[in-house]
């Protein structure tokens, strides 16, 4: 298994490598520069954009450059922003872990409701609460997530006042749990429903899949309760299929928290990307896109490694 | 899941209510994709035939006469700059189901081909074609996205907006369209088919591929809705299509400031894209049901 996972980290470098050249060709391909801002200032000089070109070096080829960054790269340095002057791992620290914090709560939650909810509604099938359920989770899924945002932050935080509209912390007093907790509730509801939803329905799929098969019935038949049925017997099969879609959606949770952190000013990661687009900042650019991609790889690893340890068949080679 | 099966797992007490349920459950089944395409074929008839239905010039601005409400000359009222709605948001139509429907023609002939090729080919090819397709699944895409959109400044064509969408988007349908072929080339009327001497590209397109496109064909529409989602929510970001443009995610993008006071400017777009994308997964739901009832495609999504 240690092998198997040092050969997985292996293959994702060239993977990596890839991402960064593409971006960093792109990136530079982008109209204006990091030094359009200064182009409409009558206080900037032409000579001091000049320059200022030399001093950032952007004045060599974006191969060079590339390589440049690369090199620094491989000996643990990742730049430092052009706008604020900080090194981007720095920004990165301050950013990512709140961004975690959101996908981790949004998953809590898909999760947690959205896998007893859809065992539930097995046991009921075809009950009303089935039909209701399975109509609603259409409309969860299908709706924009940002529209679906902006409407929760309307009702909830703007008209009835139940939850802070925007942020992670409330601008006075000590940044407690139950503080990030309160602010987390809509970031994180918006952010997890279409997985709660499409997690539910794979969960009713799963164990209806299951629970007609002969140990089943063999439980049964020695007198077990249903609920322990259930839970026992039928969840572990059933939770099979559903740890593969876990897996499969979450660049979705990663793509939906840029979105999200849009929409409540979430000081995350996305949004420091998102910022870093705008203003041409290269060095944050390139350091968030291959965090993300990072992520997604880890992610990606450590649901193949789940699916293992539900499933001793699968043996890593 | 055999029908006798289910039956003898229920007590006899609920059987004749369980029946009923089990006709009320085919009933609605077939009456999702039903509605489903009933709703679609009116949304998107109504899109087509917008100049006709609706005289107004959804680019015509009327500035005084902002935000009005509901009138007889503007069925849904106007927007922040005095654009007919109703107008906006039947020309939009066209915009979102013509960036679901191109991107889903592009994504759904690459991945089909793409699967089907490397699945018989087999061998290092297989393996090589495979891996690239790991490489695209476990890609950042909507941080690659912006950044190549960020290229455009914001400002992307809808037929760039079409192609970002399909290039991205096949990497799952072909897995599934590769394990399709794997067993498929192994039957017997393949065998046969080879011994016979048959070309390889014919067996491929005679032979295999017909009888793995049941899949396919349950991808098209989640797919289709999955696209149309991801554009809304590029615009959304300022990263999409260029704001002259009368998307439905431009649309939603331009009724956010205005929520508090306006809040149908909103709900209007917001709705019209929930249910076209509902009305989708619903076509898409039921042919799975039909074609496919063991596979597990289901709806991915961006954002």
């Amino acid at each position: 298994m240690v092998s198997y996972i040092v050969r997985r980290i292996a293959e994702a470098i060239p993977l990596l490598l890839l991402i960064s050249i593409v971006t960093y060709f792109l990136m530079n391909a982008t109209p204006g520069g990091p030094l359009a801002v200064y182009l409409h200032n009558p206080n900037v000089t032409p000579q001091q954009i000049h320059v200022l070109s030399i001093q950032m070096g952007l004045n060599k080829p974006w191969y060079v450059r590339y390589f440049k960054w690369l090199w620094a790269l491989l000996h643990g340095n990742w730049g430092y922003s052009y706008f604020t002057g900080s090194p981007v791992m720095q920004e990165i620290g301050e950013r990512l872990p709140n961004t975690l914090i959101l996908m981790f709560a949004a998953f809590i939650l898909s999760f947690g409701l959205g896998l007893p909810l859809g065992a539930y509604l097995a046991m009921r099938q075809y009950s009303f609460q089935d039909h209701a359920m399975s109509l609603f989770s259409f409309f969860a899924w299908a709706m924009p997530s940002f529209f679906f945002g902006v409407i929760l932050q309307t009702v909830f935080a703007v008209d009835l006042h139940w939850f802070p509209v925007s942020g992670m912390y409330s601008a006075y007093g000590p940044h407690t749990f139950w503080d990030l907790l309160w602010h987390l509730v809509l970031p994180a509801s918006v952010l997890g429903l279409g997985s709660m939803a499409s997690w539910s329905r794979f969960m009713r799929a799963g164990i209806l899949d299951v629970i007609h098969q002969d140990f089943i019935r063999t439980a049964r038949a020695k007198g077990l309760s249903e609920k322990k049925v259930i839970i026992r017997h039928a969840l572990k099969n059933a939770l099979l299929p559903i740890i593969t879609i876990v897996g499969m959606d979450l660049p979705g949770f990663f793509g939906g928290a840029v979105i999200v952190e849009q929409i409540f000013s979430w000081p995350g990661l996305g949004q420091l990307f998102l910022n870093s687009l705008n203003q041409r900042d290269y060095p944050v650019e390139m350091a968030g896109l291959l965090i993300g991609a990072i992520l997604l790889i880890v992610g990606n690893l450590l649901a193949d490694l789940a699916y293992g340890v539900f499933d001793p068949r699968i043996k890593y080679e | 899941m055999s029908q006798v099966a289910e039956e003898a797992a229920v007590p006899v007490i609920q059987l004749s209510s369980r029946h009923r349920y089990q006709f009320f459950r085919r009933l609605f089944q077939h009456r999702m994709a039903l509605i489903g395409t009933i709703v679609l074929t009116i949304m998107v008839l109504a899109s087509l035939f917008a100049p006709f239905l609706d005289h107004q010039n959804p680019a015509a601005q009327d500035l005084f006469n902002v935000m009005s409400p509901p009138s007889p000359r503007h069925p849904l009222g106007t927007d922040d700059l005095g654009r007919d709605v109703l107008a906006r948001l039947l020309y939009g139509g066209r915009i979102s189901f013509l960036v679901g429907f191109g991107s889903m023609i592009i994504s759904t002939s690459i991945g089909t081909v793409f699967g089907a090729v490397s699945g018989f080919l087999g061998g290092v090819w297989d393996r090589l074609m495979m891996r690239f397709v790991d490489l695209l699944l476990s890609f950042p895409a909507i941080f690659l996205l912006l950044v190549v959109l960020n290229l455009l400044g914001g400002q992307a064509s809808v037929g760039v907006m079409v192609l970002y969408l399909g290039l991205f988007g096949w990497g799952g349908l072909a897995r599934i369209v590769r394990s399709q072929v794997l067993s498929i080339k192994e039957q017997e009327y393949v065998v046969a088919a080879r011994i016979g001497g048959g070309r390889t590209m014919g067996i491929l397109l005679r032979h295999v591929l017909p009888n793995a496109m049941a899949p396919v064909w349950v991808s098209t529409a989640f797919s289709m809705g999955g696209s149309m989602l991801a554009e809304a929510s590029l615009d959304y970001l300022g990263f999409g299509l260029s704001p002259s443009i009368p998307s439905w995610g431009n649309m939603l993008d331009d009724a956010q400031n205005y929520i508090a006071s306006n809040p149908w400017m909103i709900l209007i777009p917001g709705f019209s894209i929930t249910i076209a994308v509902v009305a989708i997964n619903f076509i898409g739901d039921g042919l799975r049901d039909a074609l496919d009832p063991k596979s597990s495609i289901g709806m991915q999504r961006l954002g």
